[in-house]
């Protein structure tokens, strides 16, 4: 990795650290409901880079982010990595397999969708109840929107950071 | 650099393939819903950690408030005529108080690090029974 790259990769860490940390502040229109703009950055650094570099991203935005907020070692972290890491690894599988066909909106409605799922899966494995099931379709649905939002979002911000490289 | 993902722009067959593949998994959880959770009068099911109990949401019924201990304190469950709240918890992110009032079959408020999920099911009295889309409008 050469000096750029990893100069990049840093800003990108510290950009999705910075966006998960300030959409703790942004009005919801449910309680539950986020947009998961840090998983922008994870995005990026998953197509201009590679999965470690993802990896990478999303281990800080995940862990320094938590300790910012104070949820480090409780259930919300727990929930928060958990899904974060499914999310990626199913991007990152769908990235090598589909790359023929998908763009990045459509990664990124994989990982929000994943991330959304794998929250109820964990959250029902706490609970030790199948009660908060009833809520999937409308899991699915925000995922859908949110990751159409974040998918652009990455788009474009790649469009620029390649105008920037050449 | 420059691989074939980032040169194209979005919407593609695929993107749309998936989109309506995981709206389908959504429809699909909606009408695969138990159906007892129409079944009986109005009331709220609390599960806490580990244990359930019901409150009926009658219309005559008393206001009165239930607390629950989980794993991180007492969890206040305020019970208003046809309806129901969390009215504090002592997490951080405090989700649950926030989910508002639960008044239709299907509206839910959780508390994950306080392990507790309440949740509405049942018909209000006078109520036909047919399927309520928008009791998960919530």
């Amino acid at each position: 990795m050469t000096t750029r790259q990893l100069t990049r990769l840093a800003l990108l860490a510290a950009l999705a650290l910075i966006l998960f940390v300030l959409e703790v502040a942004i009005p919801r229109p449910l309680p539950w409901m986020k947009i998961g703009l840090g998983n922008t950055a994870v995005l990026i650094a998953l197509v201009m880079f590679d999965w470690r570099s993802a990896a990478a991203v999303m281990l800080i935005k995940v862990l320094v982010g938590s300790l910012v907020t104070g949820a480090f070692g409780g259930p919300s972290f727990v929930l928060a990595a958990g899904s974060s890491v499914a999310s990626l690894v199913l991007m990152a599988t769908s990235l090598s397999l589909g790359e023929r066909w998908l763009s990045i909106l459509g990664l990124s409605v994989v990982g929000a969708c994943v991330h959304q799922v794998s929250q109820l899966c964990i959250a029902s494995v706490y609970l030790g109840h199948d009660g908060l099931w009833g809520l999937l379709p409308l899991f699915i649905v925000s995922g859908v929107i949110a990751g159409s939002m974040t998918g652009l979002v990455a788009y474009f911000a790649c469009r620029q950071l390649q105008g920037v490289q050449a | 650099m420059s691989r074939p993902i980032l040169r194209r722009a979005p919407g593609t067959v695929a993107d749309a393939l998936l989109v309506v593949s995981w709206l389908i998994l959504a429809a699909w959880s909606l009408y695969a819903q138990p159906g007892s959770a129409q079944q009986g009068p109005l009331r709220l099911i609390v599960w806490s950690n580990g244990s359930e109990h019901q409150v009926m949401l009658a219309q005559d019924q008393l206001p009165q408030q239930l607390s629950f201990e989980g794993p991180v304190g007492l969890t206040i469950v305020d019970i208003a005529p046809g309806k129901a709240r969390v009215l504090a918890s002592p997490c951080s992110q405090q989700i649950c108080r926030l989910s508002g009032w639960l008044s239709s079959a299907g509206d839910v408020a959780a508390c994950v690090p306080n392990r507790l999920v309440a949740r509405v099911v049942g018909r209000r009295e006078n109520q036909p029974e047919q399927i309520r889309v928008d009791g998960i409008s919530r």
